[in-house]
């Protein structure tokens, strides 16, 4: 009778236990400046640290005070081209958006639209000419033209052996004068990470 | 007890339920992928196991399937998810070495032949380039060479490395302006076409000759213009004032693995393993004309799938035989254990479990295609309607592919892909 009793309870144990591994995703909201790494790969916080980085550097340089001294305004910079030149596919878009954001809210700097965002704008110029009235069209010939430019790349060295793994990312930004070609300022960040991939799974 | 060793054959009885052949499941999808219908071979797709130990494969069907189908994005999501899937089945699961050391390997999670893995970041690369994306399609290039890093290190220190993907790394270098790097690249798959003894491509010839002599390296220039008997037309400048159109036709398919049981003697005792063996497709096209205006390129060779993986089951033959031939003894002395326990019949039993359970690993990708064709064509700026021949092994012309009029571009490279399976015998 033991026996009979004790093997319903185990039964009955072992459903209760699969019952609790039928899982529904768990959610919970973290704070946007929380470290979260997972996968080891370029995440949002290499972004935010680069970004602020780089921000700080060049707000901090000679060249800006150098500008505002000489033409009395604000230095006009368009976003050139940043390139992926790492083993992984990197969304620069969203480390330039921050990096763009920090400057415009310093006051100390401006962007114009890069040229793959004014294509829309001008087109929108274009409508405007055709059907906006008289009194509130935008005519084009009236861009601010750029002072500078700024361009960049990702480089990655990685190294990898048994289940450990380096990666050392380097992200160079440059920004170039429009006028004369100078480069009149260059920022660097470099991150390294190392990576220990568990043996069993 | 005897009703545990009972147990344990019910068991092993249950596990062989799944032990239907992989390849034979995949039939209708191949006449899908011959009638020119990848979408609906999609969701036939969808129909086979989608998780487990088959999970890398579908994913890669899927990618594949997408990527016919024009949808280039979604097949980049796809290998994005094969590639992370590949890095954690690096790991060693326990479980399922016991399963592949004590019933067999269709238990493990299939985690893709040297030349397979390759072929993710080759056809990752494809995909960006088509979508215009070319610094994408760098990242997959540099990925190419931590992947035989990694494959090196796990594997018996052996990789089977696809020549073709050396190749278009050094495309994808030459098309972003470094042209050194391009050339090394050039250099590894003339290298590896000559390790893997295929035919070196006209074209990468070409640009071995070209780009040599544009680096100055002379007497590396002279070295192959002596080997090849050509000279480098046109030059780098050359190349610079024109645009280029490449194609690419992927035709049939990848050889399919078939089990051969062999009889293999240890200390006396006869011992039946079943090994893979490869089954080549048949050829449909022997090559392929491309016409722009009134210049013609023919297509050759530059990826073997059926050649790799055969070399690739050649590389690795030693290190499958061991542990087939371990499990062989493992199975025989379980059954001798049990024979002495439980008498001749439960002996015999088991004996007939382990044999019939003995079936070999026949998953492979199977939307590889058999080999790649490709031709590169230079032209000046400008329009021009263009077509693509399909030669088949006779010689004669079995499909002409309308490209419309296309339009060609100083310094840019249009890319255009067709797959060819089999003969579309669907009728209209």
């Amino acid at each position: 009778m033991i026996h009979k009793t004790l093997k319903v309870a185990f039964i009955a144990c072992l459903i209760l236990g699969l019952s609790g591994c039928a899982t529904s995703t768990k959610v919970s909201r973290v704070d946007t400046d929380s470290v979260q790494d997972l996968s080891g790969n370029w995440n949002d916080t290499d972004s935010r640290l680069v970004s602020a980085r780089m921000v700080t550097d060049m707000l901090s340089r000679k060249w800006l005070t150098q500008y505002q001294v000489k033409h009395g305004k604000n230095p006009v910079v368009i976003v050139g081209q940043v390139r992926n030149l790492s083993h992984e596919h990197i969304n620069v878009r969203a480390f330039i958006a921050d990096i763009e954001r920090e400057l415009i809210n310093s006051g100390e700097v401006e962007f114009v639209a890069s040229s793959s965002e004014r294509g829309e704008v001008r087109a929108e110029r274009e409508d405007q000419a055709q059907h906006a009235s008289m009194d509130t069209r935008n005519v084009a010939g009236e861009e601010t033209g750029a002072d500078f430019m700024l361009k960049g790349q990702i480089n990655t060295i990685f190294d990898a052996a048994a289940d450990m793994q380096v990666k050392y990312y380097q992200v160079d930004l440059t920004l170039i004068s429009l006028k004369d070609n100078r480069k009149v300022w260059v920022g660097q960040k470099k991150i390294k990470k190392i990576l220990e991939k568990s043996r069993f799974r | 007890m005897l009703a545990l060793r009972y147990c344990y054959i019910g068991l092993l009885l249950a596990v062989l339920s799944g032990c239907v052949s992989y390849s034979q499941s995949f039939q209708k999808i191949e006449t899908l992928m011959a009638q020119q219908k990848p979408e609906v071979a999609l969701q036939e797709l969808e129909k086979l196991p989608t998780t487990g130990a088959n999970e890398l494969l579908y994913l890669l069907n899927k990618a594949m399937l997408l990527r016919m189908a024009g949808k280039y994005v979604e097949s980049n999501i796809a290998f994005e998810q094969a590639k992370v899937l590949v890095d954690k089945l690096e790991a060693i699961s326990v479980a399922e070495q016991v399963g592949a050391l004590t019933i067999n390997d269709n238990l493990m999670a299939y985690e893709g032949e040297d030349y397979e893995q390759i072929a993710i970041h080759l056809y990752a690369a494809l995909n960006y380039i088509e979508l215009g994306l070319w610094d994408n399609a760098r990242v997959e290039a540099l990925q190419v060479d931590e992947r035989i890093k990694r494959i090196k290190e796990k594997r018996d220190g052996k990789a089977v490395q696809d020549a073709f993907a050396a190749y278009l790394s050094g495309l994808i270098f030459e098309y972003g302006g470094e042209l050194s790097d391009a050339m090394i690249a050039y250099r590894r798959a003339y290298q590896l076409y000559q390790r893997n003894k295929q035919t070196v491509p006209l074209y990468l010839k070409k640009d071995l000759l070209r780009l040599s002599q544009y680096l100055g390296l002379d007497q590396e220039y002279d070295a192959f213009a002596k080997k090849f008997a050509m000279t480098a037309t046109p030059t780098v400048q050359q190349m610079k004032q024109q645009g280029e159109v490449v194609v690419l036709v992927h035709q049939s398919l990848a050889p399919i693995k078939r089990t051969e049981d062999i009889l293999v003697q240890r200390e006396g005792v006869p011992l039946r393993i079943s090994f893979p063996v490869y089954q080549s497709r048949p050829d449909y096209i022997r090559q392929a004309r491309l016409l722009v205006g009134d210049k013609v390129a023919i297509t050759v060779i530059v990826d073997d799938f059926d050649k790799l993986a055969r070399l690739s089951l050649e590389t690795h033959r030693a290190a499958m035989m061991a542990r087939l031939v371990a499990r062989a003894v493992i199975k025989r002395s379980a059954a001798n254990a049990v024979k002495e326990q439980g008498g001749e019949l439960a002996g015999f039993l088991v004996d007939a479990a382990g044999m019939m359970s003995e079936v070999a690993d026949t998953r492979s990708w199977l939307t590889l295609p058999k080999n790649i064709h490709f031709a590169r064509l230079a032209l000046p700026e400008g329009e021009y309607a263009a077509r693509l021949e399909l030669i088949g092994m006779a010689g004669h012309v079995v499909q002409t592919i309308d490209l419309g009029r296309v339009d060609i571009q100083k310094g840019k490279q249009l890319w255009l892909e067709h797959v060819y399976v089999a003969p579309n015998t669907a009728t209209p």
